[in-house]
């Protein structure tokens, strides 16, 4: 009955759900690295806050002129909500959280420390080096119609405009929730390192204002928007699967279906969805045939860009077998193809113009570039397999 | 206030006081058991919404009855009803088990077989927390206690031997505070 003694002190750690390396999860005492305040969860580098939410008017984005700055904000709103209220009860020194709610925020805490210490080497822009604001079941007010991709709850997202990582109510009552899974957060998170190294604040405003006059838009411009969705999406699953160092990120809490579809070594990665997916969609082509045979416009409410994001994905990680039917090499992934991977990123914000002026094959090309020479034959061997259509025009894959 | 308070007391206003005849070991006095259920109202740790308790458990008392007025001290046992939230992966299940001493205060009115008893309730609480999380085939217990005040007001109505009684508060622990209601059957001799 020792437990029962509940003895109040300074808690030099803090019981969380954690993540093992093979992927499951347990419950264990860990001293966190930022040193928060452990009643509300903030520190220079986190801050968890909750109760907040996110409003974005539909109706309004339909009838909306060309954005500036002020409209933008009066359509795309975010509170973030106040300080959390941390309960635990300290045994041994242990702060064991007292109830649900408590034990999801240190947990979730717990896992975008680690993720924030594995993309620091890699990112060199704000979204890892300024403080990042999380809002803990928050509520969504959106409308379906302008945003499919965001649920009201079971997920986690990262929203761009308000630059703020958001952590909805778990319901769904199977499975390790999604807000505290480190693999599903490192997604989320590298989304910001998207933000902030492509989008920044003139695309984050171009953006919206495509949403806002999508009956103005032409194919062309929504070749690119597409396209650079698919991008942003497949970089943040092959950072993900970097971070959980294998391809099948964030099982444990995706379960079986979404799993296997975002496995990087799945079927998604096959030539002949690569046929079916990309290749309309590279060509500039108005529509794209997906998988069930449904032909869709390129628009931002018909086109998911998940098919080719995780095909990017897998391409990435393809390049980390030194050669055909080899095992993937993770120090390959993780020191060599990752920091690339953000490079490129870096170097097509100073490219794009516009998000309609965006070129994949520009970014092939920059992505050649930022590896290491030696395995330039390797990389361009993969290139080759997956987007023939393309790597005929890089230089560095004679 | 609204018309369903307003009508109370107006009822209760109306009814004759009739005290009990006083006996020779003044002031009389009653022994009293009931089985109150309580629901009370907490803010989430994460603050993103307000959340409901609920509990139930035992209350005895001794009421005395000097003149048209009831002054009685309580001691209460309540046990929360532990909700499990969360998945097979991760689940946690929360408990409080609760004892309340109260002093509990008011006019009596009879008529015609009824009782009517409003009253102004204050109790002391002290107490445990306690949460289980399961995770991945392994537990964690870990237990706090909690101590504070509870005060609000009420109404017992009953024929014969038995009540049914209702109480509003306020309740603040070192745990949380919260609003309590509270509804009971009960039992005097």
């Amino acid at each position: 009955m020792l437990l029962l003694c509940a003895c109040d002190g300074v808690p030099q750690r803090v019981l969380v759900l954690d993540r093992d390396a093979d992927g499951s999860h347990s419950l264990r005492a860990v001293t966190l690295r930022t040193q928060p305040d452990l009643e509300t969860l903030q520190s220079q580098e986190l801050i968890l806050r909750g109760g907040g939410q996110i409003v974005l008017d539909g109706l309004r984005f339909q009838q909306a002129a060309p954005l500036d700055e002020e409209a933008a904000q009066t359509l795309a709103r975010a509170n973030p909500g106040r300080a959390v209220q941390l309960r635990y009860t300290v045994v041994d020194g242990v702060a064991v959280p007292d109830d649900h709610e408590s034990l999801l925020m240190v947990s979730a805490y717990h896992a975008l420390e680690q993720v924030l210490e594995f993309l620091r080497p890699l990112d060199a822009t704000l979204a890892t080096r300024s403080t990042l604001e999380v809002c803990f079941h928050c509520t969504l007010d959106v409308d379906s119609g302008v945003l499919l991709p965001y649920l009201v709850s079971d997920n986690a997202a990262y929203v761009q405009f308000a630059d703020l990582l958001v952590l909805l109510p778990d319901l769904q009552l199977s499975g390790l929730p999604l807000a505290i899974d480190a693999e599903v957060l490192a997604h989320e998170l590298s989304h910001r390192v998207f933000r902030h190294s492509v989008v920044g604040e003139t695309l984050m405003l171009d953006l919206l204002d495509a949403f806002a006059r999508q009956d103005a838009m032409g194919p062309q411009d929504w070749q690119g928007y597409n396209l650079l969705m698919a991008l942003n999406e497949g970089s943040a699953d092959f950072l993900a699967a970097s971070f959980a160092g294998r391809s099948r990120f964030g099982d444990a809490s995706l379960g079986a279906l979404v799993g296997e579809e975002r496995d990087l070594e799945g079927a998604r990665g096959a030539r002949e969805v690569y046929d079916l997916v990309f290749e309309e969609a590279a060509s500039r082509q108005l529509e794209v045939v997906t998988e069930d045979g449904g032909r869709h416009q390129l628009g931002t409410s018909s086109w998911n860009p998940y098919h080719l994001g995780t095909i990017w994905a897998g391409t990435l990680w393809q390049m980390a077998r030194p050669a055909p039917g080899a095992t993937v090499d993770l120090e390959r992934v993780r020191g060599s193809l990752a920091p690339a991977l953000t490079q490129t990123l870096r170097d097509l914000k100073n490219d794009l113009g516009r998000a309609r002026d965006f070129d994949l094959a520009r970014v092939l090309a920059r992505f050649t570039d930022n590896v290491e020479p030696t395995w330039t034959v390797r990389i361009c061997e993969v290139l080759g397999e997956r987007f023939p259509g393309l790597v005929d025009h890089l230089p560095e894959c004679p | 206030m609204n018309g369903t308070v307003l009508g109370l007391l107006v009822l209760v206003a109306s009814l004759p006081r009739e005290p009990l005849p006083v006996a020779e070991n003044w002031p009389a006095w009653r022994l009293e058991v009931e089985l109150p259920l309580a629901v009370s109202t907490t803010e989430s740790a994460s603050r993103a919404r307000g959340e409901f308790d609920l509990h139930s458990g035992l209350r005895t008392g001794i009421a005395l009855e000097p003149g048209a007025w009831v002054v009685a001290c309580e001691l209460g046992v309540l046990t929360g009803w532990p909700g499990r939230q969360g998945s097979a992966a991760l689940s946690t299940r929360s408990q409080d088990l609760t004892f309340e001493l109260g002093l509990r205060f008011g006019p009596m009115l009879r008529a015609r077989g009824f009782e009517l008893q409003p009253h102004l309730r204050v109790a002391g609480v002290a107490g445990l927390h306690m949460v289980l999380i399961e995770a991945s085939g392994h537990h964690r217990l870990a237990a706090r206690p909690l101590g504070g005040l509870a005060a609000g007001v009420g109404l017992r109505a009953g024929h014969g031997k038995w009540y049914l009684r209702w109480d509003f508060g306020v309740q603040g622990t070192t745990r949380t505070s919260s609003l309590l209601a509270t509804v009971g059957l009960g039992f005097h001799w």
